[in-house]
This record gives C-alpha cells, sequence and structure tokens, in this order.
C-alpha cells in the first residue's frame, strides 16, 4: 500500500490512506497515511456502521490539505468491537466428529447443515461472497475432500478458490443475524471446532508432501492462518 | 489487536520481516481543494467483479471495479488467509468504502467519485514488483479525470 501511494504521487496523484501496520507505515513513509487500530482485514474499523467509516474517512482526507509530507497520524479511536467487548454468539452448531476415520463425512454433513442459515444471510444482506471458484458449493467441498485424500489436484489455483469458498460460505451461516462478529471469532470456530477445519488440516498434511511445487506452496503458506497451525 | 505487538507471534515475525524500502526522494503531488477533487478508491483486498479473473498466488496485477459495480457483484479473491474476511461479508464499505464516497460527493465534501475504481492483491512480492502496473494505472487515472486517490489496505 505505501509503495503504491509513492508511485502514483509520482505520477502527480495526490494519495491519502489507511495503514494497518503503523511499523509499516513508519519505514516505508507513503506521503499521507492515517494509522488505525484495526484489525487486519477491516481498514474502514466497523461493517455495516457508515458514522463510524465516515470519521475514518474524514481523518484521513484531511491530510491532503498538508502542504508537504510525509505525513502520519493516529486515528485516535478504537474500532467499535473492541471498545465495547460485548459478546458475540454464533447461531451455528459445527459437527460434532465422532469419527475421525470419515472426517469427509462430518465436513459434508456440516456443510448441508449450514444451508439454512447461509440462506438467511443471503438474504439478509442482499449479497453473497463466494464466488470465486466458479464451482457450486457441493462441489467445492467434493474438490476439497479428494485433494485431502490424494495430497494433490489437478489446478492448486481452483483448489484454492474452492477452499476459499467454502470458508466464505461458512463465515456467512456464522453471521447470518445482523451484526458483524469481532475479527477472527469466526476463524477460531472454524479452525478449532469444525470438520471442515480438520479437513483442511489434512489437506495442508498432505499437501506438504506432494510433488508437486504449487501444491506445496499452496499448502505450506496459503491454507491455514499463521496463529492456527 | 492494535499494534504489531499484539499479534499472533508467527504474524508478527511475516510483518516485521518484510523488505520495506524507503523511497528517495520522497514523492509528493499537491492536492487540489476536497470540494473540487475527483477522487478514485484503490485497495489491495484483491477484490473484482465475480467472474473477473481470480488473482494468482502472487500478482501485481489490478482488477478494475466500476463505480456502479453492485455489492453484491464483488468476490474477493486475496491469498493470504492472515486476516478477517467476516467484515467484508458483512459490508463491503469495510474494504472499499465505495457507498461512502458517493454519499461524500453527494454533500460536496468531495468533487466527484471516479467513473472506475482498482484492485490489487498485496501479498508475496516485494513492494518495488508494483511499480509497473502503479505507472499503468496513474495512465488510466489521468484519463478518468482523477486527481487523488484514497487507498485501503486489507
Amino acid at each position: 500500500m505505501s509503495a503504491l501511494s509513492h508511485y502514483l504521487e509520482a505520477e502527480g496523484l495526490a494519495t491519502t490512506g489507511i495503514s494497518l501496520v503503523r511499523e509499516h507505515a513508519e519505514a516505508m513513509a507513503p506521503p499521507r497515511s492515517l494509522w488505525v487500530p484495526f484489525a487486519l482485514g477491516r481498514p474502514l474499523g466497523a461493517a455495516a456502521d457508515a458514522a463510524f467509516q465516515h470519521r475514518v474517512i474524514a481523518a484521513a482526507l484531511a491530510l491532503l490539505d498538508r502542504p508537504r509530507g510525509p505525513v502520519l497520524e493516529d486515528f485516535p479511536e478504537m474500532a467499535p468491537d473492541d471498545r465495547l467487548g460485548e459478546p458475540w454468539s454464533c447461531p451455528v452448531r459445527f459437527a460434532r466428529i465422532v469419527d475421525a476415520q470419515d472426517v469427509a463425512g462430518a465436513a459434508r454433513a456440516e456443510l448441508a447443515g449450514l444451508a439454512g442459515w447461509r440462506e438467511l444471510a443471503a438474504q439478509r444482506r442482499g449479497r453473497t461472497v463466494p464466488g470465486s471458484s466458479g464451482l457450486p458449493i457441493e462441489e467445492c467441498i467434493e474438490l476439497v475432500i479428494e485433494a485431502s485424500r490424494t495430497g494433490d489436484a489437478d489446478d492448486v489455483r481452483t483448489l484454492k478458490a474452492a477452499v476459499e469458498d467454502l470458508k466464505t460460505h461458512y463465515v456467512e451461516a456464522a453471521t447470518a443475524r445482523p451484526g458483524a462478529p469481532p475479527a477472527g471469532a469466526v476463524d477460531a470456530m472454524l479452525w478449532n471446532d469444525s470438520a471442515l477445519g480438520q479437513l483442511l488440516r489434512r489437506l495442508a498434511a498432505r499437501g506438504r508432501k506432494s510433488d508437486d511445487t504449487a501444491m506445496r506452496f499452496f499448502a505450506n503458506d496459503s491454507l491455514i492462518p499463521r496463529r492456527f497451525r | 489487536m492494535v499494534r504489531l505487538t499484539d499479534l499472533h507471534p508467527d504474524d508478527r515475525a511475516n510483518l516485521t520481516g518484510k523488505q520495506l524500502p524507503r523511497f528517495d526522494p520522497p514523492a509528493f503531488a499537491p492536492a487540489p481543494p476536497l470540494a473540487r477533487s475527483r477522487v478514485a478508491l484503490v485497495t489491495t483486498a484483491g477484490l473484482h467483479v465475480r467472474g473477473d479473473r481470480v488473482f494468482e498466488m502472487a500478482s501485481a496485477e489490478y482488477r478494475a471495479i466500476g463505480r456502479e459495480t453492485p455489492a453484491r457483484d464483488l468476490v474477493m479473491s486475496h491469498t493470504s488467509v492472515n486476516f478477517d474476511r467476516s467484515g467484508f461479508a458483512e459490508d463491503v464499505n469495510v474494504v472499499f468504502p465505495i457507498d461512502r464516497f458517493g454519499e461524500l460527493e453527494a454533500s460536496g465534501t468531495i468533487g466527484s467519485v471516479a467513473d472506475v475504481h482498482y484492485s490489487f492483491m498485496g501479498a508475496y512480492l516485494e513492494p518495488a514488483d508494483y511499480a509497473p502496473s502503479a505507472r499503468k494505472l496513474a495512465t488510466l487515472l489521468h484519463g478518468d479525470g482523477v486527481d487523488s486517490v484514497f487507498l485501503t489496505p486489507v
């Protein structure tokens, strides 16, 4: 982000923007940057909170008035979720795996069990986020099950997209009711409590042994978040 | 989570281990008065229109997003798995504040919102890898009459 600021500015475009990692902005010194104390993935701080988003934007736009740079300022407010600390209750019950030999079956059942919540989420928002793979969600899970069995895939890019579609499907189901959960809350449930999480861990373990460089990269670096490995 | 010190040690190590060039001399373009500015959004969130090409594992390319693109047609194919996506699922504006800028245009706070906005996917590459794409993008932005850019990471 800081590099893009520099390159665009060098072409005569005035830039301002958000920095989520203050240490990076300090090091790279983009022309104008507002550091915000928000979670990675939420640069405007709060979903469905237009007033809060406008305060963040206004603070960043104000930097355009500065006659010279680099400028790095701190946004003074915490995100509402962090400030209020209200408990979040997930409506979804993830599958309880009683047979570790049938993680695939548990993942299929779990996915089917999310259908109602996921439909409710789509109706409430009027939109749905999965779609990178271009595959129906039922095909996504089968692709992942097969790859977790063999440790390989014909097209790692499609496999990666299928995994992301599945995860996003879970996020949508878990957030069917109004109000975004605290950052990372759904991820924690997915990776710690769900059958899909177990299936993906199995995929990672097998994929790391693949002869395919792309598959090994995917399994090592672009599948399980670092904090859940 | 507010500082690097609040992150998981592995995330912190990854972020502090990056090569971070300092640009010398620093670039700085004067901005027109906000009420007369034409603003484009540029994000590194890996967004694109549903059906457009997904981002490769490491890519310095950008994708164009028309101003009138409905939120329901935007998807995220960012390859990093190390950030929260539930906020984006709830509200695209938490990453890509297109509705907020429309409101700023309507209120006269800014002059206008650009017709086209852009998304990169910030992961796995060095900052300098984005230079060629950024320069091409600058040409497109100038062509749309843009003079100011609002950048959001993810």
